[in-house]
């Protein structure tokens, strides 16, 4: 793979929150049209190495950037981020929602997002206020992937959703790939994802612990991601 | 992308403020409608009463609420879990500000208009048709004419943009504060209140320190060489404007800049 | 179909060698086209990526074979089939011998044993 065609390099991106080191000089360059997920357990560093991608934060040291620019206006209309937490506006609607992401994003596809809504039984009409939380985050899932994005950051998408939606998702990432656009997965739930991955990003403590393909792993280690991330993480 | 921000910015304001208003009205028209005698009599009194105090109760409600908003559109909608959302749209820090300050102005304004109109209609009677209180007016009318110069046109332009720069500069004041106080970890919001007093503190040293130098060099004697013999005090009046005009606009700068900073290189979501 | 993934060994080769087995089982007979990647990625559950290198494997074993306007196809040649499908069946065989003799059979009790099991079965049809 050529140098030019680094979706996100990250050079020694560190990050302390007062003392306590979130991210330490992390090293890390993804390619397109790859599947990644980014694995480790809680407070291991994930959400805080997404939103440093978002410019939700900023590093303590090293930089990060993705197409070139460091995170800003440039690479908002490249990355669809789906954050961990809800970001809903009250008085909006579904609908609402939907335009609100069609009036801002160039790259979002609105008869894709509506059909997604009509698949998930949501209807359009119905007030953000008055969904459960599994729905809201369906909603702002179905909302994320339906941008065609060069790169997708999606931080804990299958955590809080019931089986089948789950696997819904997983089918609508695996239907969404293309050649030039990059999904980076952040969960602690591996066994479900770990057949749809190309590579996995293990972070223990802020620290990136490992970088490999799944095949990779499972030729070398003769067991699984999900297996080898229980031995890694042993309490 | 501003234009866009501002549509969805205004949506959330009048989604609370617009029943708010006609309720102000209403209540203005009532009241109005009760004091008037005839009904007065049939209610003996007590609606009317009760309608004022629920008046003035709703004329506190529009400007709280109008002033707690701007704080809460600011602080929820960039700083808190909203700015997820808005933070990570391909928009510059500078169209955020500008959607959320003009939007702000646009409500102080509108609310002030409307309470302004809702006072109209309170006291309105039908009194005021009376053909003596009639001629005063066009009386006043044509007095103001006969005298006008050109320095009262001046004089409401300067006026209006002294108030608008003023109001903005307010709600930019408070803005940067917000920023200031989401840069803490932890106790966001006192430090938030606690900034926002000191910038205050910081601003009135400055201009006393300012205040001071002027004094110190007799710059205010240079008012007399500007027209001596002709109407001195007239462009001593343009002259406080413009001075006014010149300290809320630096202020309303600073504080500006402060939050654009904080926005574009200091973002520090939890 | 149901695509069987176990966790020890890397995907592409698991799916690899089940799509061999389709070959030989005559879903896809020889010179007949195969369903996309994409289509099989999704089917399958997995990243189109394994998927398409599962499919790099086979067309390096010449099994399939990559056509510009076609997409991919079966092998026309069934010489080559035949060769894999006995190459499996040895294979097979190899394995059922290694826990017979564990068993503690030789190999010419096996070969009786199963003598009079295909009878049995022969019997059991008419």
């Amino acid at each position: 793979m050529s140098e030019h065609q680094n979706l996100m390099v990250c050079t020694g991106l560190t990050k302390l929150f007062g003392k306590k080191q979130a991210l330490t000089g992390l090293n890390l360059t993804l390619g397109p049209g790859k599947i990644v997920g980014l694995l480790g357990p809680n407070g291991s560093g994930k959400t805080t190495f997404l939103k440093l991608a978002n410019g939700l934060l900023q590093p303590s040291g090293g930089s990060i950037l993705i197409g070139g620019h460091a995170p800003g206006c440039e690479t908002h209309s490249i990355v669809a981020y789906l954050p961990d937490r809800m970001y809903l506006n009250d008085w909006m609607r579904i609908r609402d929602l939907v335009d609100f992401f069609a009036d801002f994003y160039a790259d979002f596809d609105l008869a894709k997002a509506m059909e997604m809504l009509q698949t998930l039984h949501l209807s359009p009409s119905d007030c953000l206020k008055t969904l459960s939380k599994g729905t809201k985050e369906k909603v702002q899932l179905i909302v994320t992937m339906a941008r065609r994005a060069q790169l997708y950051l999606l931080d804990e998408p299958i955590g809080g959703v019931d089986p089948a939606a789950r696997d819904y998702i997983l089918s609508t990432i695996l239907q969404n790939y293309s050649e030039n656009s990059t999904v980076v997965i952040s969960t602690h739930l591996i066994a479900d994802i770990e057949r749809v991955l190309d590579e996995v990003i293990f972070l223990k403590e802020g620290e990136l612990k490992l970088f490999d393909t799944v095949d990779n792993i499972r030729e070398r280690e003769g067991k699984s991601v999900d297996q080898l991330f229980r031995e890694v993480f042993a309490c | 992308m501003l234009r866009k921000l501002m549509k969805y910015e205004l949506r959330s304001y009048f989604q609370t403020l617009l029943p708010l208003y006609i309720a102000l009205l209403a209540a203005a028209l009532l009241s109005n409608l009760f004091s008037n005698r005839m009904l007065a009599l049939v209610m003996q009194g007590t609606p009317a009463n009760l309608i004022g105090i629920i008046y003035f109760g709703l004329m506190v409600a529009v400007c709280t609420i109008s002033m707690l908003m701007i704080i809460l559109r600011f602080y929820k909608g960039l700083l808190s879990e909203e700015g997820y959302l808005m933070l990570t749209l391909p928009v510059k820090p500078w169209q955020h500000i500008a959607s959320k300050l003009i939007c702000s102005v646009i409500v102080l304004v509108l609310g002030g208009i409307v309470a302004i109109i809702s006072f109209v209609v309170l006291i309105f009677s039908l009194d005021f048709m009376d053909p003596v209180i009639l001629k005063r007016c066009l009386e006043l009318i044509v007095n103001v004419s006969q005298n006008f110069s050109i320095h009262w046109v001046f004089y409401f332009v300067e006026l209006m943009v002294l108030m608008f720069i003023a109001i903005g500069k307010q709600v930019l004041k408070a803005y940067a504060a917000i920023s200031v106080g989401h840069l803490f970890s932890r106790h966001r919001i006192i430090l938030s209140f606690l900034s926002y007093v000191v910038m205050g503190g910081i601003m009135l040293w400055l201009w006393g320190l300012i205040g001071n130098l002027i004094n110190l060099l007799h710059l205010d004697h240079l008012i007399l060489l500007l027209d001596p013999e002709t109407k001195p005090q007239t462009w001593a009046y343009h002259l406080a404007f413009l001075l006014l005009i010149f300290w809320q606009g630096v202020e309303f700068i600073l504080y500006y800049l402060v939050t654009h900073r904080i926005l574009s290189k200091h973002l520090n979501l939890e | 179909m149901d695509w069987q993934l176990s966790n020890d060994r890397p995907i592409y080769l698991q799916l690899a060698e089940q799509i061999v087995q389709q070959i030989l089982g005559g879903r896809y007979p020889p010179a007949s086209r195969l369903p996309s990647v994409r289509e099989l990625a999704a089917q399958a559950g997995v990243n189109p990526n394994t998927m398409q290198r599962a499919f790099a494997e086979l067309e390096r074993e010449g099994l399939v074979l990559s056509n510009r306007t076609a997409g991919r196809i079966v092998t026309e040649d069934i010489e080559m089939i035949e060769q894999i499908r006995t190459q499996m069946a040895i294979k097979q065989i190899e394995a059922f011998l290694s826990n017979m003799r564990q068993l503690g059979f030789t190999d010419t009790q096996v070969t009786q044993l199963l003598e009079q099991y295909a009878k049995k079965e022969e019997n059991k049809d008419v």
